[in-house]
């Protein structure tokens, strides 16, 4: 039997540049296993964030929510870990407000780096050996992790190796450690770079892609290609198209060279994802109008269809 | 004279500012040729520009030194002048500390201390802090008539320009001299358990990183002891500049409607810190030479072909709805500000030639083509 990408791991990170469709990208892979009858717990790490808009359901907080049976949505707030660890050191709240909220700290959290994320990974961690029942299934099947942006994320995923490499023993030492045990199991969990067909986009997703397979601290897992301009015409329409006997002030023509010059470009640029990173990107398309909303998202959880086709279990 | 052509003839400094992904460099690169080719000798500061784009204007792969941009093929007028350059912001942080410091021993001191590394490369704020140094810096040397600075991506307009600010307040001995005697900052007379509270977390903080926290805080602070009050007047010289009469912000944009609602955010935080606005761009809308009216049969085109083309044609209308709604929307939160629409041309801007087209845009009638400008007042 094969691997399958998405339904046989536990854990995926979803990342990518600013701007580029992630929290739809995290939505779209969740149901997308959420219809083959997987537990889904969704993670979002940004007080602002905006799953709840997709997925509906309650308001997100620190514990695990149910949006419906067998789909849960939680918000882990990095800066909130980092109190929750403070408590243990520092059973005072007042002191520990004003230690939080001053600039000396911020300063401390910055050239201790990692902490934040550090901790912030040990909670996902936490929720992923969460175990039921006599024969300790897990409680999730899979959780997908609505992650920071690319620049933000590496440093996330890297820190447990490197916290381990610095402390072997001791207390944190070994939570650093069974963290990167988690992490670096590439059956478990990976990450799902998210990108857009552009050159500055992809520039980024390649680098960030072979940075983390140099550090070896996550499995790649599947690259999605959001807004990814259609493929409307034949190849024998295509050439049709661009003859040059054509009168080009008609609009139609027009507009067919213009979308056939848009989607040569974004294949452009997944050819170029295709040869640096010997991977196929799942295609997004590009929807006019894009809203965060449900319409959207459905196309976008066909578009998963299409490129992982299993059975699907239950009805849509 | 349209007003972008204005601010291009007029201003000393002009601040490219906008969300990630809305083609920030490339706006500015087509401003700062506009300028040119209209006879003014003109810098172009840049952050991260793609690599066609460095290769459009003849920079190399790490350009901080300036780059003379070769415009004469273009056709500029007398005396216009490009030089691009790329923004190095750990080296102009390294800089300004070698010039503000006391001694050098002083500034070997600050420059290997494990914090300010971390302070200068890797600390939210830098990157900002350092254009507007560097901003500075090429402003008083007084070499170019124009200076135009494209910015690193930002969500608010003011954690750019409070970026001076928040960097020396971090900087200042003031908000670390709590480190050395935490129990007086806590509470403002001493206190045994605030001491050994700190302590404590110290300590955890030293296991996690590995480093002596203590120790480099201390020569953190004692190597910036004599510098703060340089950086802060420098600062203040710097907060004058943009808020000069000479000098304006041009707001780039796409046309998606949360990166509009944002350009609207940043208008108006703009506004109110006393910035002039001079312009918003919007770019990447759809060309209006493809929405020309429908003919009948101009072309014989076969029937399922043409039944995917009008979907395709459709698709452009609905787009084009979309760049106007926005366009409308801008304009009623702004109001009297010039907007310039910039179609998404269907290649890549891979060229000066493509960079002159934009500039053309912007000031009609240079270069050989003559363009329409859909300047909308």
């Amino acid at each position: 039997m094969s691997f399958h990408p998405i339904l046989d791991r536990r854990l995926l990170f979803v990342s990518g540049k600013g701007g580029v469709g992630k929290t739809v990208a995290t939505a779209a892979i969740a149901l997308y296993a959420f219809r083959r009858r997987k537990r889904v717990l969704v993670v979002e790490l940004s007080p602002y964030g905006r799953l709840r808009e997709l997925l509906g359901g309650p308001e997100p907080g620190p514990e695990p929510a149910e949006i419906q049976p067998h789909l849960e949505l939680v918000r882990i707030e990095p800066r909130r870990a980092l109190e929750d660890f403070l408590q243990g050191i520092l059973p005072i709240r007042a002191l520990r407000q004003r230690l939080l909220q001053s600039h000396s700290f911020s300063i401390l959290t910055a050239a201790a780096p990692g902490i934040e994320e550090f901790l912030t990974l040990a909670k996902i961690v936490d929720l992923e050996a969460i175990r039921f029942g006599l024969r300790r299934r897990p409680r999730y099947d899979l959780i997908v992790v609505d992650a920071p942006a690319t620049g933000h994320s590496l440093p996330l995923l890297s820190t447990a190796r490197t916290l381990m490499e610095m402390m072997p023993i001791g207390p944190i030492g070994k939570t650093a450690d069974e963290v990167n045990r988690v992490l670096s199991d590439a059956r478990r969990t990976a990450a799902v770079i998210v990108t857009i067909p552009e050159e500055m986009a992809v520039n980024e997703t390649i680098e960030i892609v072979s940075g983390l397979s140099r550090s070896g601290a996550v499995a790649i897992g599947p690259l999605i290609a959001n807004a990814v301009w259609p493929d409307r015409f034949t190849a024998d329409e295509t050439r049709w198209l661009m003859a040059s006997a054509l009168d080009a002030s008609d609009p139609l023509i027009a507009a067919g060279r213009y979308h056939v010059e848009r989607r040569r470009r974004a294949e452009e640029q997944m050819a170029r994802m295709r040869a640096e990173l010997r991977a196929e990107p799942v295609e997004f398309p590009f929807v006019v109008n894009a809203t965060l909303d449900r319409p959207h998202l459905r196309r976008l959880v066909a578009a998963l269809d299409h490129a992982y086709p299993s059975v699907v279990m239950s009805p849509p | 004279m349209n007003r972008i052509e204005a601010l291009l003839q007029q201003k000393k400094i002009l601040l490219c500012l906008g969300g990630g992904g809305v083609g920030k460099t490339t706006i500015s690169a087509s401003l700062a040729l506009a300028a040119a080719l209209r006879g003014r000798k003109v810098a172009l500061l840049t952050i991260d520009p793609a690599k066609r784009l460095k290769d459009a204007l003849g920079m190399p792969e790490l350009a901080s030194e300036p780059t003379r941009v070769a415009i004469d093929r273009l056709g500029a007028a007398p005396g216009g002048e490009l030089v691009a350059s790329m923004l190095d912001a750990k080296r102009t942080f390294d800089q300004l500390v070698a010039r503000f410091a006391p001694s050098l021993e002083a500034a070997q001191r600050i420059l290997h201390n494990r914090l300010y590394q971390y302070v200068s490369g890797a600390l939210a704020g830098s990157q900002e802090y350092m254009a507007l140094e560097k901003l500075y810096e090429i402003a008083t040397a007084d070499t170019y008539d124009l200076l135009i600075i494209d910015t690193p991506p930002t969500h608010h307009a003011l954690d750019f320009l409070d970026a001076p600010r928040r960097m020396i307040d971090l900087l200042g001995s003031q908000a670390l001299s709590f480190l050395q005697r935490p129990s007086l900052a806590l509470f403002g007379v001493g206190s045994r358990i605030a001491q050994a509270a700190l302590e404590a977390i110290l300590r955890a903080l030293e296991r996690f990183t590995g480093m002596k926290l203590l120790a480099e805080v201390a020569d953190f602070i004692g190597g910036f002891e004599g510098m703060v009050d340089g950086f802060q007047s420098r600062a203040d010289a710097v907060r004058r500049l943009l808020r000069d009469a000479q000098t304006a912000a041009v707001l780039v944009t796409s046309a998606e409607p949360l990166t509009v609602e944002e350009t609207i955010a940043f208008y108006r935080e703009l506004d109110r810190a006393g910035l002039c606005v001079g312009a918003v761009v919007m770019n990447r809308t759809v060309p209006e030479a493809l929405l020309g009216r429908m003919r009948r049969r101009a072309n014989p085109i076969p029937s399922e072909l043409r039944r995917k083309l009008r979907e395709a044609r459709h698709e452009l209308e609905l787009l084009a709805d979309r760049d106007r709604r926005m366009a409308a929307n801008l304009r009623a939160a702004a109001y009297g500000l010039p907007i310039a629409m910039v179609p998404a041309f269907a290649r890549d801007v891979a060229s000066l030639e493509s960079l002159r087209e934009i500039a053309e845009l912007f000031t009609p009638g240079i270069g050989r083509r003559g363009k329409v400008v859909s300047l909308s007042r």
